[in-house]
């Protein structure tokens, strides 16, 4: 019989000064058991109920024969799986994941079992992800939580989750999850392969380190998805996409992720086609305000007068008058105002941040002018990008640095400037690939172009719900 | 792709030396010119009268004020004036917004080529604008205080945009003009402002019409034949016009035109052309001084010929009258050698008669359903 290679001291010296680890030992028979555990990570009760009270009423007679592990594990120790372990390194490891481990003073063989009992958040809505219609119930830090809630949508034996711990010390839980035969094979190599060369520190606790080795690197833009809602998480499984989870994040990582999907929302698909497709269509016109409105505001303000009617030109030259800043200036101190209240909005508690969005929108807005720091216009046109860019809240620093390029270049050139920056941006966008797949999809693929989601969409049943397998095969 | 990257930069800091209509001027540290006006001085010598908007700080905390300011330079020619300006005013002059140019009648009588030359090729200075001829002191129209609108270059562009397709007012952007002198027999007509002098408070009206030849201002039209200059053209959707009463001898009655079609045709028999004009036209009675029998088929027939006959005179005469001082308003000789290459065009504006036919269905009068 294979023995294990160290003691229940190996432990001990290993956990001094832990004060949450638990050395409980019990009398079975003759025998002396001590359970070994963390208190923090495992549910005393049950422990209680199914492990200790079980040995307490071995049978004694038995212990004659000696402790037979084979049979404490089969039929004593109720919660399952109760295995033998053999080196100290598996025993430290399923210790720090919520096991106990189990030494009998007669025997050198060790067993664990599962003991998990901890407390999390309770599921709770969304709350970056907010809807009218539809589904709310949001991810919790509990990666089994969030494994259930998208195995309650899809309930078919093609869903396939992988797990992986990622983080040599911190054996952080990755659970990769897609439906066989819908998502290309080659995908599913590229996200294996990815996951395993994100494992390469000690320390892993977010899931951007996966998503940063998924991304393209250089760009503003994310290439790969997140998201906080279990049924948006579903749905592109249910598309042939990959998404994958990570214990201690309430956030599910998708791939690949399209630049078009940053204009979708689930109450595009649960609510009336039409006002779907309204909603989309003033979002994607947001995005291009707030990316462009600065740049071609000042473009034609400082280089083409003549499109002004003269009207609202008088208007703009008595704003301006006691400005002692040139346009380019002005605008981009109140892009940079607006970014340090945006900033400052989010990093307070949130009492106070909604206070300080205020403060900063009406005083600080009107401050700015009567300071002589920026005109009225310019606070209009950086107001407006401003709001515009809150329909689009994934895309926020890309909408932040493009507008500042294309407003340097505008000021360089004008309107050719305008248009040389705006270039730029659709060319960088281009280049962008998500696993292998182009960011603009489906543009650039009018072959075997199927994805009928795009600016608008039309009825439920026409939509492409392949959008990635033919592609995989072609 | 690092030279492509090295290339792109390079390119993108040449624009920092770019100069010209393309270089960064903020709004605020610029005279937008509104107006300008083009004069010679008893010296011979080019006057530039300018009339702009410049934004100055104010006293207030929402921005500043904004300042109506002439200027007036000279030079020995308009470009030299153009460039003068700019040392008379804090802030560099901008073209871009201006909204009419005003040519005195001193130098439209000597030719407005070179001047308009001066506005045309400047880059910065917009070609939409409005072109007009002035014969008095332009002084006096500068120093005039227009009430409703205190710019004129601003107040005379919205007479041309919004009162523009009335039948009596003729406009023309500079642009039309520096294409049109081109075309043609190289007559063109341009508005004739003035001051109006009789009426309550300081207004400034068009008048009248200079007729050009190559660019020398030669002769004038009156309202009435801009009327008919207009209709022959197919310019005038829409206009009034006066015609004897049938029923009261001495009195008129006055017709609105509410449609009407010129078919126009040209015939050459080796020494003689004939223009001739077939115009179609619907009108209502706009008003009649004293009462008329419309029920009586007489009376209204009296009424269309009068109308037919009317219209048939005036643009008999309007033609005539040119013809006699060899003005060819109507571009004869243009028409006849784009129809017979081979023709003799010496002197074919006098060997051209016109014939004039006019259909004119009158339908009613106006009417007024509500007499609150």
């Amino acid at each position: 019989m294979k023995m294990a290679n160290f003691k229940l001291e190996d432990i001990k010296i290993k956990l001094e000064n832990i004060s949450d680890i638990n050395y409980r030992e019990i009398k079975c028979g003759r025998d002396l058991v001590t359970i070994v555990f963390f208190k923090n990570l495992c549910d005393t009760a049950l422990i209680d109920d199914f492990v200790i009270r079980p040995l307490l009423y071995y049978d004694p007679s038995r212990l004659f024969k000696g402790i037979n592990i084979k049979e404490i594990t089969k039929e004593v120790i109720l919660l399952g799986p109760a295995e033998k372990i053999d080196t100290l390194e598996e025993a430290l490891s399923y210790l720090s994941s919520g096991n106990i481990l189990i030494f009998f003073s007669s025997s050198q063989e060790v067993i664990f079992c599962d003991a998990k009992g901890y407390p999390s958040r309770a599921i709770e809505q969304s709350s970056t992800e907010a809807v009218i219609k539809g589904p709310r119930e949001g991810f919790t830090e509990d990666i089994n939580s969030n494994l259930s809630s998208i195995r309650r949508r899809l309930k078919t034996p093609d869903l396939k989750v992988e797990t992986f711990q990622l983080g040599k010390q911190s054996k952080t839980e990755v659970n990769f999850l897609y439906i066989e035969g819908m998502a290309p094979k080659r995908l599913i190599d590229y996200v294996r392969r990815k996951i395993n060369q994100a494992n390469n520190k000690d320390y892993i606790l977010y899931s951007n380190a996966l998503e940063e080795t998924l991304k393209c690197k250089g760009t503003p833009f994310d290439t790969i998805g997140y998201t906080e809602k279990p049924d948006i998480a579903a749905q592109k499984i249910s598309e042939g996409r990959i998404v994958v989870m990570f214990d201690g994040t309430c956030f599910a990582v998708m791939a690949p992720y399209f630049f078009i999907e940053n204009f979708q929302t689930t109450d595009d698909y649960t609510m009336n086609k039409y006002m779907a497709n309204v909603g989309r269509a003033i979002r994607i016109l947001a995005f291009s305000l707030a990316t462009l409105l600065p740049g071609l505001y000042l473009a034609l303000s400082t280089h083409h007068f003549k499109v002004f009617h003269s009207i609202f030109l008088f208007k703009m030259t008595i704003f301006r008058a006691g400005i002692p800043f040139p346009t380019v200036g002005e605008l981009l101190i109140m892009l940079i105002f607006f970014q340090i209240i945006r900033e400052a909005g989010i990093r307070l508690p949130q009492p106070i941040g909604s206070t300080l969005s205020i403060v900063g929108a009406l005083i600080l807005g009107e401050a700015t002018v009567r300071a002589g720091f920026a005109s009225q216009v310019t606070v209009v046109i950086v107001a407006i990008a401003a709001i515009c860019s809150y329909l689009t809240p994934k895309l926020y620093i890309p909408i932040f640095t493009w507008s500042t390029i294309i407003v340097i270049f505008s000021s360089l050139l004008g309107l050719p400037g305008f248009i040389t920056g705006f270039v730029l941006m659709v060319s960088h966008m281009a280049g962008l690939t998500s696993c292998g797949y182009p960011f603009l999809y489906p543009m650039g693929t009018l072959k075997t172009f199927k994805y009928q989601d795009v600016t608008s969409r039309g009825d439920l049943d026409r939509i492409s719900k392949d959008v990635l397998t033919k592609d995989d095969n072609s | 792709m690092k030279k492509k990257k090295i290339l792109v930069s390079i390119l993108l800091l040449f624009t920092l030396f770019l100069g010209g209509c393309f270089s960064y001027k903020d709004m605020n540290r610029l005279h937008f010119i509104t107006l300008a006006i083009a004069d010679k001085d008893p010296a011979g010598r080019d006057v530039l009268y300018t009339e702009s908007f410049a934004a100055y700080r104010g006293n207030t905390q929402e921005g500043g004020t904004i300042q109506r300011v002439l200027l007036e330079t000279w030079g020995n020619t308009l470009p030299d004036a153009l460039a003068n300006i700019q040392t008379t005013a804090p802030f560099p002059t901008d073209y871009s917004v201006n909204k009419a140019i005003i040519l005195t009648e001193k130098i439209a009588k000597e030719g407005i080529g070179p001047y308009l030359n001066g506005f045309e090729r400047d880059q910065d200075i917009s070609k939409k604008t409005f072109l007009f001829i002035y014969e008095d002191d332009p002084a006096e129209l500068l120093n005039l205080e227009i009430k409703d609108e205190p710019y004129l270059g601003i107040y005379l562009e919205n007479i041309m945009t919004f009162q523009g397709n009335q039948s009596r007012l003729l406009s023309i952007r500079l642009n039309d003009y520096l294409n049109e002198r081109l075309q043609g027999s190289g007559i063109n007509l341009l508005p004739i402002i003035e001051i109006q002098k009789e009426a309550i408070g300081e207004r400034v009206e068009v008048t009248a019409a200079a007729v050009l030849v190559n660019d020398k201002m030669v002769d004038k039209i009156s309202e009435d034949e801009i009327l008919l200059y207009k209709l022959l053209n197919g310019d005038a959707s829409h206009g009034e016009f006066s015609v004897p009463h049938p029923n009261e001898k001495g009195q008129f009655i006055s017709l609105n035109i509410l449609d009407h079609k010129v078919k126009e045709n040209l015939s050459y028999d080796g020494y003689e052309a004939t223009l001739s004009f077939d115009i179609k036209g619907i009108a209502s009675i706009q008003a009649a001084e004293g009462p008329i029998k419309l029920l009586d088929e007489n009376t209204r027939q009296d009424l269309i010929n009068n109308a037919q006959n009317s219209s048939e005179r005036n643009v008999r005469r309007f033609f005539e009258k040119f013809q006699e001082r060899d003005i060819d308003l109507l571009d004869v000789k243009n028409r006849v050698e784009q129809k017979y290459p081979h023709a003799d065009l010496k002197d074919i504006l006098q060997r051209t008669k016109i014939e004039v036919n006019t259909e004119i269905e009158i339908q009613g009068s106006q009417v007024s359903t509500d007499f609150h």
